[in-house]
Formats: C-alpha cells, structure tokens, sequence
C-alpha cells in the first residue's frame, strides 16, 4: 500500500479502534428487575386494596405473585408459625392515582419484592424495587422506609386477616394462600 | 544543540518529585482515610443512636406516653450538653407544642382516648423552612449532614417516624410519616481532630520531605555525583595531555570500579602515547585504518648526515648520540612543520614523506630550511646533511613480520631519492625531474645535471634547489 495512503488511514483505524473498546468498556443497559408478564401472574387477594394506607396513602392497589411464590413454605417453628417464600419470589404491587376504580386505567408506579436473600441491598431477604411506570426507571430502595412498614406484617396488624397470632409473615401482609 | 543539565541538577529534580509524590500521596492518604474513617465512625454512631432514640420514641409513644418521650429529650440535652434531640411533626412543627396530635388520635378512635395535656414545650420551634428536614419528610428517609455554627461543628440527622400500620389505628392511615426525630451532636472536638490530622500531615510532608531531600541528595552527591566529576576531570586532564592525573575514588562499588577501569585506561594511554613518538604518523594512521596496503603519490625525503662514520669515532659515544638526537630532532621538527611525515630513521638517516597537492613545495622548504638551520646554527658540531627527494608513485604498507611491521614506503622513487641523498654533498638539496618541475616558476635552481644512478640505464636529471621564495603558494 502507498505508504501516504496508509498514514491517511491511520487516524480513522485508531478512532475506529477506541469506538470499539469504548463500546466494549461501556456498562450494559441494566436487566429490568420486574417482568413484564407480571399481570398473568396469579394474585393473592382478587380484590384491590382501596382503603388508604400509610406508605401508600390514597393510593389503590393490586398485588400479583409469580409461580415462585405460589411454593410458600408454611411450617412451624418454636410454636410459631413461619412462612418462607422460596428465593426467586417476585410480588408486584400496582400503584394507582386514586382509591377508586377507573376503567381502563394503568398504575403510576409498580412497588415489588423480590426474594433474593444474598444481594448486599437486600433488606429482610427482599429487594424492594420501586418502578416509575412513566419513565421506567427502577429503584432499590435500599433504606428502611418499605422494610420498616412491612416488618409490621410479622405481628397483629390492622389488614387482612390481621394476622392475630402474630406469625412469621416474611414481611407479607396479605399472605398467598393455595 | 542540547543543553547540559548538570547530573546534579538531575538527581535533585528526580529526588524532591519522589519524595514529594511518593510522601506526599502516602500522607495525604493516610490523613484522607483517617478523617473519612472519623467522619464515617461519627455518621455511624449518630445513625446507631437516632435508631435507639426512633425505638425508645416508638415504644413511648404507642402507649401515648408523649410526656415520657419530652422528658427523655430534656434528660438527654441534660445529661450530655453536647447532644440535643427533637421531634418535629411532618408540618415542622416541634411536637408536644400543642394537642393538635391528641385531639387528632381522639377523632380517629371516635372517642376521647386521650385527654388534652398541659403544653409540655413552652419554645415551640418551627423548622419547616429547612431544606433536609422537607427532604426526610418527601423521600421518606434518613438524611445526615454537618453544620458549623460559629466556631463550632455539629453532626445533625433527621430521621423520619414512620406512621406504620400499627400506629394507622391512632394516626389515621393517610399519612406516612408522623414525624422527624432531630438529633443535633456536638462534632466540633472531632472536626478540630480532623483539621489537626490535616495540619499535622501538612507539616510532616513539609519538614520529612526537605529533610529526606537533603539527606539523599548528599549520599547521592557523595556516591555519584562527585566521583562522576572526578572522572570527568581526570579525562579532561588527559585529553589536555596530562597523563599523570588519576582518578582517586576510595568507594569499594560500580564508581570505585569505573575509577580503577578509568586509570588502566590513562595508563595505557600514556603507553601508546610514548611509544607512538617510535611510530611514524603514516604507520599510526595505518593502524587506525587498519590499512595493508595502497598506492599513494608522494614526495620521498631522504637526507643522510655527511661525514659521520668519523665523527663517532672521534667523539664519544654520549656526544654522538647527543649529537645525532639534535640533528634528528630539529629535522623531524622542520619536517612535520611542513606538513610531513617522518617515516623512519635509518642510523643517522631520516626517510620522510610528503603527501597532498603541495607535497613537491612542502619538502622542498623542509630540506631548504633544515640546510639553512644546520649552516647557520653552531650546536651541531659543524655537522651536515645531504638530501635527496624525488616525487611520484609509491606503494604504502604494512612491511614485516606478524610480530614487528613498520608502514613504509617502498617502489623505484623511494631508490632514487636514496640515491640523490647519497649523491648530494653537505649542505646540498638535489631534486628529481619530478619535483623540480610543478616548482619550476618559482624555485631557485641549479642544473639539470645529469647524475648516472644504480639500477638505471640512462641518466637521471637532477637539480639542486637553491631557494623557495615566498610562503605557501
């Protein structure tokens, strides 16, 4: 090759080459934590929650729970009884704008557990993960704000059943039942 | 031309920006992760306290018990005068400032469950406007930060009471946090440690740095440095042709060996440098070459003492040598003033040669002025020198044995200048054809004569250079 030719294209093979490991050094587009298929997932209450709540507030909600969850482990331990949602557990619970019911309308926000005892931002064994509906974005929530409320789930609370007998919930208020 | 930096300039340089780098870094670290471990140790404990104070508040107040958590706030400013705690309503008022959160409770339950209480804070304060406070409230989570008030430092946390379904039966469930414990802890002794920590690594950079510097730069300049100069003098003594310098270095490592390298070197050096006045320039110039053997054209100088046999044998033999060492001297003087080369000495003969475009000129002028210095000077017991030259094609080469060669020159016009020196009588020049002829405007001469010479059939013409007026041409 012309040795003028080949110097030319040395500039655009070395841009070339810091594009490449540019791209290569680049972080990966995060893996969304909540599926999309969530609403084909079995829900652990029909009914939505239309009663305001602290956290929640005037807010209604819908609770679904995937196959993991479906396996909840019941047992009995030292007189009291402790329930295990099995690791891969997902609970997604729809947030929307107000406590009434509108056809047709789509939640503001997802809040979600996910069992995964072993991540460093676990809390309880769950990841609690809010998902801005608008932008998508999914945050860890990786402070004691949901933990703290849901902790309320393993004695007598004011929902559901109330859990009178102050059982290990796993930090689920309204527990699947088969 | 690139300009010298002094060796010392260099290791200095070299020197200041380690150390200044290298402790620099190390100290600065070392105060960084000290201040931050600090920094983080207090953030640490301030958390590990609001959260004892968020349950002690908790507990105290799900029974209703607001007194117990107002008199537990005072005992603490109390007990240690450097930490202070309050409760703030989400609204930013201080709480227990009113019964608004009783009367609140009361309508919830639908029954006067709690009864109005006497005001338990008589400076009810209002912090509403701060702008960590609304971000514990809206983001609904701990927020710490530091605050300096005049010349002291304060830790301050604001962490949220949440309104947790357990408390929803009270509180009412549309809100989620009832309120923000604020602690305020008096940082200012640890702020001052960790600016001493500062201080203290600024001023062990500043003095460990200099001191380290002059330190290394002294073992440098005594172990490097000044033998490098030494050496550089030593040489420089020999190039100025002083071979008694040597370099003096006492250290027993790589310098002191360069040292002793560096005299062997000047030694050998002087050895040469004597044995190459036994040498003739050609012959040097061969070496250097490493030449075998070419074919020059040069002017042979050939000059002969006359009459010597007799005066050795009238004269003892220092005098004669003397005499013959006086004779040889100022001829080799004169001869390479000229621009020749003195290529041997024959007994009390001296064969030299010219080379270059002026070869003919040049030894024509050595043998004019070593006749007119021999004439006129009375150091050289009226001794004289006959001298023959002729010009022309010559071989050049390295003649002898493997272990002892001489570069000469040898061919027909090295026999006929030898023959026109024996021919020549004391204070004689007798010249060839060849040497008479480039010169023959000039030259003040005598002949051609026709001069019969062994090993030629016909006769040579010969001229006797009287003059060479002028200088160089």
């Amino acid at each position: 090759m012309n040795p003028r030719r080949a110097s030319a294209l040395l500039p655009h093979v070395a841009l070339a080459a810091v594009a490449l490991l540019a791209l290569s050094c680049a972080r990966p587009a995060p893996r969304a934590l909540v599926p999309a298929d969530y609403a084909s997932w079995e829900r652990p209450t029909e009914r939505d929650l239309d009663y305001p709540v602290p956290g929640h507030e005037d807010h209604r909600r819908r609770i679904y729970l995937n196959q993991s969850g479906e396996d909840v482990r019941i047992t009995e331990r030292q007189g009291r009884v402790v329930h295990e949602y099995p690791e891969g557990t997902v609970i997604v619970k729809e947030v929307y704008a107000g406590l009434q019911f509108r056809q047709g309308e789509a939640p503001f926000q997802l809040t979600v557990m996910i069992k995964k005892p072993k991540d460093p931002l676990a809390r309880g064994g769950w990841l609690w993960v809010v998902r801005d509906m608008a932008s998508g974005q999914e945050t860890v929530i990786d402070y004691e704000f949901c933990f703290d409320c849901h902790a309320n789930a393993n004695e007598p609370h004011p929902y559901g059943d109330k859990n009178p007998r102050g059982e290990f919930r796993d930090y689920v208020f309204l527990p699947y039942r088969k | 031309m690139r300009r010298f930096v002094p060796l010392a300039r260099k290791v200095n340089f070299i020197l200041v920006s380690s150390l200044a780098l290298g402790i620099g870094a190390a100290i600065v670290y070392l105060a960084y992760a000290q201040n931050r471990d600090l920094r983080r140790a207090n953030a640490e404990n301030l958390q590990r306290q609001s959260e004892i104070l968020y349950q002690s508040i908790k507990n105290a107040m799900l029974p209703g018990e607001a007194p117990v958590a107002v008199r537990l706030f005072a005992d603490i400013r109390q007990a240690t005068g450097t930490f202070e705690v309050s409760l703030y309503r989400a609204d930013g008022v201080e709480a227990f400032s009113d019964n608004r959160t009783i009367e609140t409770v009361n309508a919830n339950l639908e029954r006067i469950y709690f009864r109005a209480k006497p005001l338990l804070m008589s400076d009810a304060r209002m912090i509403a406007a701060d702008m960590n406070f609304t971000r514990a409230v809206q983001e609904r989570r701990t927020v710490l930060y530091q605050q300096a008030e005049g010349e002291r430092s304060y830790a301050l946390i604001y962490k949220t009471l949440l309104n947790l379904p357990k408390c929803a039966g009270c509180h009412g469930s549309t809100h989620t946090v009832r309120g923000v414990i604020h602690i305020r802890s008096d940082v200012t002794r640890e702020a001052v440690q960790q600016r001493n920590n500062l201080l203290l690594a600024a001023a062990i950079f500043a003095v460990l740095v200099p001191l380290l510097a002059v330190l290394l730069a002294r073992f440098l300049q005594v172990t490097l440095v000044r033998p490098v100069r030494h050496l550089g003098e030593v040489c420089a003594g020999v190039r100025g042709g002083d071979f008694s310098v040597r370099a003096r270095i006492g250290s027993r490592d790589e310098i002191g060996a360069l040292g002793e390298r560096v005299n062997e070197m000047v030694q050998g050096l002087y050895e040469r440098f004597q044995l190459s006045k036994f040498v003739s320039g050609s012959t040097l110039q061969s070496i250097r070459n490493r030449e075998r053997g070419a074919k020059a054209s040069m002017t042979l100088f050939f000059s002969d003492v006359r009459s010597f046999t007799a005066y050795a044998e009238r004269h003892p033999p220092e005098q004669v040598v003397e005499a013959l060492n006086r004779l040889l001297n100022v001829q080799t003087e004169i001869i390479h003033r000229n621009g020749g080369d003195v290529d041997k000495f024959v007994g009390d003969a001296v064969v030299a040669v010219f080379s270059g475009e002026r070869r003919e000129e040049n030894a024509c002028r050595s043998a004019l002025e070593i006749q007119e210095e021999l004439g006129r000077a009375a150091g050289y017991d009226g001794l004289k020198v006959g001298i023959g030259l002729d010009s022309g094609e010559v071989i050049l080469g390295l003649v002898g044995s493997e272990k002892r060669a001489d570069f000469t020159v040898i061919g027909d016009h090295v026999n006929v200048a030898a023959r026109l020196c024996a021919a020549a009588r004391p204070g004689m020049v007798l010249v060839t054809e060849s040497v008479y002829s480039p010169l023959r405007a000039r030259v003040k001469a005598r002949g051609p004569a026709h001069l019969k010479v062994k090993g030629k059939t016909e006769a040579l013409a010969v001229y006797q250079i009287l003059a060479l007026p002028g200088g160089p041409a």
